[in-house]
């Protein structure tokens, strides 16, 4: 009786909002069918190492991950960075593996890397495990201490992140009832109410994703925000579903950018959104073993609950079918992205100084014109200067046609170069990629530093497509935009010469030290801009300390 | 005190060499402000309103190097912009700023080294190491302002004749180019002529002696062992890494200790040889207005 009325409440609810939550299950088919799987329980069985983030999605599935801990003990000597190791754990513990190898995996990884590490550590403790060395209290200590002055927080630098904050407050969840956190954690809800957009959405890395959407849904529902009723965070009229409906494609997949196509990335964590909004008010990274459909039963908030409740009756209905390719071997956008962060964190102990404490571009609305901006405020200068140089012509006494002239016409080029030199503000530069019009093919890269200042994976191996006559050095370049990776070069054109990726520099490590790249596993001799690019090309980029090429030594994932 | 324009020509070398040596090996900013600072009061004290040029060139020299230097260098973490797919750091751009400000600095002190150390001083100081040498280096720095007044000559005979226009930009540079050219053509005439006049004059055909009315004073000896010691101390302690600065990938200061006592200790011999000509240029002023 109470269920069929919550069912028609439910439906009142999904008409008078129009496009509310989607329908998780179709997603969740999505994902299951382009992996050429029949149904959800096939593919959640077929998931392995790599698939950490589908496995967090599909965890109040009525599904069991049997291949999981098997592929965990296979790749277990490739498990190196610290977050990826405690990703794995995680989704170790929901694949229910014993607490003596989770503890090993993430053995000391717990808050060693940068903020992630610790995110991810607290995501553990929660969970229940055991992690030598440090505790949740601690955990959530360092965590305050990496806010920023305006409650954020970010990878690195002084400027707030959307993901990054949405990713910390999902954390705080799990430990809601310290004061403390709960001080913190509004604050970090203000910064990200102050940073959307009037269409509901967000701009994080550079652009606006529906992953940074997905993550603040997710941050959101933990702490128990509705964000549908929460005006904090609905803006002209538009929630941030309605923002996220606007990435999703007919077949339930999702894009990372709008018109970007399908992105398997973005349609995961869309999927994790949709259910943590069904469990509102719980954190979403704390998995109970208990039965999912028990779970939204019991629950007595009548709105997520009477939405959940038909999802939930709708799975059972799909119609799975299909074929469709791989797309499990691109990376996880988050993983990759904390993987760049990890020990770019100074040590808290060194005095810094930054003059860019309080960066003006920080959650400014109009973020897509700082080049134009920065132009502008150069050919200022550049106009004070020429005036100053006037004033200082009259005082001499040498305020002649000619001398006007001359300062006149060389303040004029100057102008000129800034004018047609191409300047882009780091926000806009960093996290996307020039949109491709017309791809020739897609190509693979990867980027490894085997071990070098405690960097190894800089970037797993992820498709980019090429417009015709791109170079490797091209692909590298729209490799450091998307991933934010610092990339030092020199020359240009066909010239160019990379002297450093991510801040690892040509000669740091040995006179004959420096990055190398090979093709198909086979070291190019031409430089990485004059070397075009075939579609299925495999790009790696590895640095080398004494010269050899060291190409044997990554295997292909 | 004696000044060092008054002290034994070793003392003034010494300490201009341990000032400047220091300012090169560790560029701290809270280093190189003092040594900038310490060595444009000390050229200004000797240099009075010739200095004028060397300000401005200095000046220039210190912005161009901060604009110049993140063109080739992409280091940093905190970008400003992106500059045709280069990104432009801040920290690249204080890079350049204290490289600017180091050459700035040496400049100050050579240049007041320079008015210090006349060609007498330097062959009292170099004669006995190494006379050829000294000589060498006595004529070629005796060039320098030679060749100043030589090309003023030039201008000024040019503009006699009729030749020489000053008035807008374009035509002085043209001006210019015309006495560089004559300039050059002179100096090189007359460095063969100077070498032909010194053989002819018997130089080389035996030992020179010089004499030298520089004694070696008490307060050159402590002119001396403070110079060396602090900078010594200096260049160890930034050695070793106790106080340093790392500009990249990120700015951070390190030294925790007594480190405001290490800056303080190089502020001090930056700025002493200022001091020390102040207050004799104002013992001077008194004694005369007593009289």
């Amino acid at each position: 009786m109470k269920r069929s009325l919550s069912f028609i409440l439910a439906c009142l609810l999904v008409f008078a909002l129009g496009c509310g939550v989607f329908a998780a299950d179709e997603t969740a088919d999505y994902l299951a069918r382009s992996s050429g799987k029949a149904d959800i329980k096939e593919y959640a069985a077929s998931l392995g190492y790599g698939d950490e983030w589908s496995i967090f999605a599909l965890a109040r599935f009525d599904v069991s991950f049997e291949s999981y801990e098997r592929s965990i003990d296979e790749n277990r000597e490739k498990l190196i960075s610290p977050v990826e190791r405690e990703r794995c754990a995680l989704a170790l513990a929901i694949c229910g593996g014993n607490a003596e190898k989770i503890a090993s995996i993430a053995e000391g990884a717990a808050g060693s890397q940068g903020i992630m590490s610790v995110i991810f550590g607290l995501h553990l403790c929660a969970n229940g495990a055991e992690l030598a060395g440090t505790g949740a209290e601690k955990l959530v200590n360092d965590l305050i201490s990496m806010q920023l002055s305006d409650g954020g927080f970010a990878l690195f630098g002084t400027v707030s992140d959307v993901d990054v904050s949405a990713m910390a407050l999902q954390a705080m969840a799990e430990f809601y009832a310290s004061e403390t956190v709960r001080a913190s954690a509004e604050k970090a809800l203000a910064f990200l109410s102050s940073a959307q957009k009037p269409n509901g959405g967000f701009i994080s890395f550079g652009n606006e994703s529906s992953e940074s959407i997905s993550q603040v849904i997710i941050a959101l529902s933990s702490l128990g925000i509705d964000c549908k009723a929460d005006e904090r965070f609905i803006k002209n009229g538009k929630t941030l579903f309605d923002a996220l409906g606007a990435f999703k494609l007919s077949d339930g997949s999702f894009e990372h950018v709008a018109g970007g196509g399908v992105n398997r990335i973005a349609t995961v964590q869309a999927l994790c959104a949709a259910e943590s909004y069904k469990i509102l008010g719980k954190p979403f990274w704390v998995f109970e073993k208990e039965d999912p459909a028990e779970e939204s039963s019991e629950s007595t908030e009548e709105e997520s609950d009477t939405e959940s409740s038909i999802e939930e009756a709708s799975e059972e209905t799909s119609a799975p079918e299909g074929s469709s390719e791989e797309t499990a071997e691109e990376s996880v956008v988050s993983g990759a992205v904390s993987e760049q962060s990890e020990s770019s964190k100074e040590e808290p102990s060194q005095e810094e100084i930054s003059a860019g404490e309080s960066a003006p571009e920080e959650s400014a609305p109009e973020k897509t014109d700082g080049g134009k901006k920065i132009k502008l405020i150069i050919l200022c200068a550049l106009a004070l200067l020429a005036l100053g140089a006037l004033c200082a012509l009259i005082i001499m006494h040498k305020a002649n046609v000619i001398n006007i002239c001359v300062i006149v016409c060389l303040f004029a080029l100057l102008a000129a170069v800034i004018l047609f030199v191409d300047i882009v503000s780091p926000i806009d530069y960093y996290g996307r990629a020039e949109s491709k019009t017309d791809a020739a093919g897609t190509a693979y890269m990867s980027i490894r530093a085997f071990g070098i200042e405690d960097k190894d994976i800089i970037l797993e191996k992820t498709a980019f497509e090429f417009e015709e006559n791109a170079t490797v050095y091209d692909m590298l370049v729209d490799a450091a935009r998307i991933y934010s990776i610092p990339l030092d070069v020199s020359g240009t054109g066909a010239f160019v010469y990379v002297r450093a990726i991510e801040r690892i520099y040509e000669r740091a490590h040995g006179d004959l030290s420096g990055w190398v790249y090979t093709v198909n596993g086979v070291s190019a001799n031409v430089g990485c801009g004059s070397y075009y690019l075939k579609d299925g090309d495999v790009v790696e980029w590895l640095y080398t300390t004494d010269g050899i090429d060291r190409t044997g030594t990554y295997e292909n994932p | 005190m004696r000044t060092l324009e008054r002290s034994n020509p070793f003392a003034s070398l010494v300490c201009i060499v341990c000032v400047t040596l220091t300012a090169a090996l560790c560029q701290y900013p809270g280093m190189l402000i003092p040594a900038l600072l310490g060595g444009a009061a000390f050229y200004s004290l000797l240099a009075g309103r010739s200095g004028k040029r060397t300000h401005i060139l200095c000046a220039l020299l210190v912005v161009v190097s901060a604009l110049v230097n993140p063109i080739f260098s992409h280091n940093g973490v905190t970008v400003l912009f992106v500059l045709n797919d280069r990104p432009v750091t801040l920290e690249a751009v204080c890079v350049g700023l204290m490289n600017g400000m180091t050459l700035a600095a040496v400049i100050y002190y050579f240049g007041a080294l320079t008015r210090i150390m006349t060609s007498d001083k330097l062959l009292y100081v170099f004669g006995k190491v190494s006379p050829k040498s000294a000589l060498l280096i006595s004529g070629a720095l005796r060039f320098v302002p030679l060749l100043g007044a030589k090309s003023r000559r030039i201008e000024e005979t040019q503009t006699a004749l009729g030749l020489y226009r000053k008035g807008n930009m374009l035509s002085s540079a043209k001006n210019k180019l015309k006495v560089f050219s004559a300039l050059t053509s002179w100096a090189l005439e007359n460095g063969i002529i100077t070498a032909d006049s010194m053989a002819a004059r018997g130089y080389s055909d035996g030992r020179r002696t010089y004499f030298a009315p520089y004694p070696f004073r008490a307060c050159d000896a402590v002119w001396i062992a403070v110079y060396t010691v602090s900078a010594a101390v200096l260049i160890t302690f930034s050695a070793l890494g106790t106080y340093g600065f790392t500009y990249y990938p990120q700015m951070v200061r390190t030294g925790g200790a007594y480190s405001a006592a290490f800056y303080a200790l190089y502020a001090a011999i930056c700025f002493l040889p200022a001091a020390v000509e102040l207050k004799e240029a104002a013992r001077w002023k008194y004694l005369i207005s007593k009289t």
